[in-house]
């Protein structure tokens, strides 16, 4: 589904990805684990378009995406939800939503209220998947962190992705959103969508990947099924215990 | 998700129905001013008229700046490059005027589409760093150009067809188009464009990742921002019967600047209200005299520190207050 080939990329002469190579299967939960400034986000940057590698392939279904820009990446099928939040602040939440589905469906630029109240109805399905139906009337501003997260989640999945990308998607959440969100994303594969995420809950990583990749210092230092990772991580304490 | 469905309502979410409900008051007001010319003197005609002319061209620049988050900087080039192109088609074709009203905008949406197609690209204030230095290259052009745009003297007098030579006939011109453009311009933002392009206001990173074509977006929202003004532009020709280049000037673009934080942003009605105050003001304060910029900059100290949000925008933040479903926070 996805191959990551020695993907480079500097900031004014720092190397924040040298050359970050990993493959993640169809259909299933593969983890990017690594302590804080490992380049866990600008990976994904890259792998999204929002940065252009300075080098490197990125084969998603066998096509180079390196260098294409976000909103053709997402047509392609890769979503994504930011690290930091990232919504809408100032549109409802349900409209965050329908925003997301009409770009998906070629009609941002549509000038017919129709296609808004077409798309009402899957936007609220979604906002049912990620917990949220009962916000879709409020400003998305005024949603509390997590509940953001997870709208971030519900506007990536309008995208009907077959890759969905979550960047640290429990940062900040409580303990009953964490545990909604692992549901949520361990239901994913069975509905076709292959998950990248990274994550500094080792539980959570542990108990949702199939596949674990360890960055550090912008190199991919490890990758494999978690028993063989946990194995290495006894070893390197030092890149697993850094939990901020 | 109810929204209110008339000219009142506001784009910050308010998703209760609006305290103005629905799109009577907009007819009734319609009506009214359908059958001012029959009791109004013609002075006040010309007034009515002017400020339905700013109230488009106002309302205009909300469209990019408030619902668009791109900081216009430069609205008078496009009202200005609208207006000269009515000018010298009137004064240098037989055309007729229904050929007339196109072409002002028409020159106005290509000069946005050249002009934008730069603009987009930059951010925030390099944004409207571009648009005010690209707008004074279009006003230098029009107040050296002897020849083509009559320098600094402008273009007067300009032959008006029959109809529109009289205070009336201009009122009802700009009264329709005034309407008219609202309409289509209300219509716009709540249609998924308009949608699309306040998601990209509020934050154009999500909105690439979700697939939007941010810069084609802005760029199309730009060219229509000044197509509008360009049909201003027109209007002002018609009511005021000259064009010179003080029309795109930066002075002219900051009162329509501070139009928009009168009325407020956060309201579509908002900025049209702003300008008929500010038209009002000036007539009142004996139209652009040495102080009018000094008035201005009052307007805008005693705006930035007591009315952010503009008129219309704390009327209705007051009246929001108790429709506690809107503010229930978790
Ligand atoms: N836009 C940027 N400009 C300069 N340095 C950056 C930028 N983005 C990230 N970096 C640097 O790259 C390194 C990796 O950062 P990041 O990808 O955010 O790490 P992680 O997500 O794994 O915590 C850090 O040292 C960070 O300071
Ligand atoms: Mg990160």
């Amino acid at each position: 589904m996805l191959r990551v080939e020695g993907i480079t990329r500097s900031f004014s002469g720092f190397r924040a990805l040298a050359g970050v190579g990993f493959d993640a299967e169809r259909g299933r939960v593969t983890a990017v684990i690594g302590p804080n400034g490992a380049g866990k986000t600008t990976l994904f940057n890259v792998l999204t378009g929002h940065l252009k590698p300075d080098g490197g392939r990125i084969l998603f279904q066998n096509n180079n995406i390196a260098g294409a820009k976000p909103h053709q990446v997402f047509r392609l099928g890769v979503a994504r939800s930011f690290q930091l939040t990232n919504v809408f602040n100032r549109l409802t939440v349900l409209e965050n939503v329908q925003v997301a589905l009409l770009s998906r469906a070629g009609r941002s630029g549509s000038l017919s209220r129709g296609s808004l109240s077409e798309c009402a109805a899957r936007a609220r399905e979604l906002l049912d998947r990620v917990g949220l139906d009962g916000w879709a009337g409020q400003n998305a501003g005024r949603l509390s962190y997590g509940d953001q997260k997870l709208l971030e989640i519900g506007m990536a999945l309008a995208g009907r992705p077959e890759l969905l990308l979550l960047d640290e998607p429990t940062a900040g959440m409580s303990p009953e959103e964490t545990a909604a969100t692992a549901g949520l994303i361990r239901r994913l594969p069975g509905e076709g969508v292959t998950v990248l995420f990274t994550e500094h809950d080792m539980d959570l990583v542990f108990g949702l990947a199939d596949k674990i990749v360890v960055l550090n210092q912008g190199l991919c230092i490890a990758q494999g099924p978690p028993d063989e990772v946990r194995a290495i991580a006894a070893v390197q304490k030092a890149y697993l215990g850094v939990e901020a | 998700m109810v929204r209110p469905a008339g000219l009142f309502s506001s784009n910050a979410g308010v998703t209760a129905p609006g305290p103005y409900g629905g799109a009577w008051p907009s007819v009734g007001a319609g009506a009214v001013l359908l059958f001012l010319p029959a009791v109004l003197p013609d002075y006040y005609l010309y007034l009515m008229a002017g400020i339905f002319v700013a109230a488009l061209l106002a309302v205009s620049l909300n469209f990019i700046l408030g619902y668009g988050g791109l900081l216009q900087l430069s609205q008078a080039t496009f009202y200005g490059a609208g207006g000269y192109a009515a000018a010298l088609v009137l004064t240098r074709t037989g055309l007729p005027f229904w050929v007339v009203l196109p072409a002002g905008p028409l020159t106005a949406g290509v000069l946005a589409l050249v002009t934008g197609w730069f603009c987009v690209r930059l951010r925030r204030l390099y944004f409207g760093m571009l648009t005010l230095a690209l707008g004074q290259l279009v006003w230098a052009l029009a107040g050296r150009w002897y020849a083509f745009t009559g320098g600094d003297n402008g273009i007067s007098p300009i032959p008006l067809p029959g109809f529109l030579s009289s205070p009336r006939g201009g009122y009802y011109l700009a009264l329709v188009v005034m309407l008219a453009s609202l309409a289509v311009l209300y219509r716009l933002v709540r249609s998924p464009f308009g949608l699309t392009l306040q998601a990209i206001r509020d934050n154009p990173v999500r909105a690439a990742g979700v697939g939007i074509d941010v810069q084609k977006h802005q760029l199309t929202a730009f060219v229509v921002s000044g197509l509008f003004a360009g049909l201003a532009g027109v209007l002002h020709v018609v009511v005021a019967g000259s064009v010179d280049p003080s029309l795109l000037d930066w002075t002219k673009s900051a009162e329509v600047l501070i139009m928009l934080l009168l009325g407020g942003m956060a309201t579509f009605i908002g900025p049209a209200v702003g300008a008929a105050i500010l038209v009002l003001l000036s007539m009142v304060l004996g139209v652009y005299t040495g102080y009018w910029l000094l008035v201005l900059g009052l307007i805008l100290v005693v705006l930035a520190l007591f009315l952010p949000q503009g008129i219309v925008g704390f009327l209705e933040e007051r009246l929001s207050e108790k429709n506690p479903a809107d503010r229930a926070v978790r």
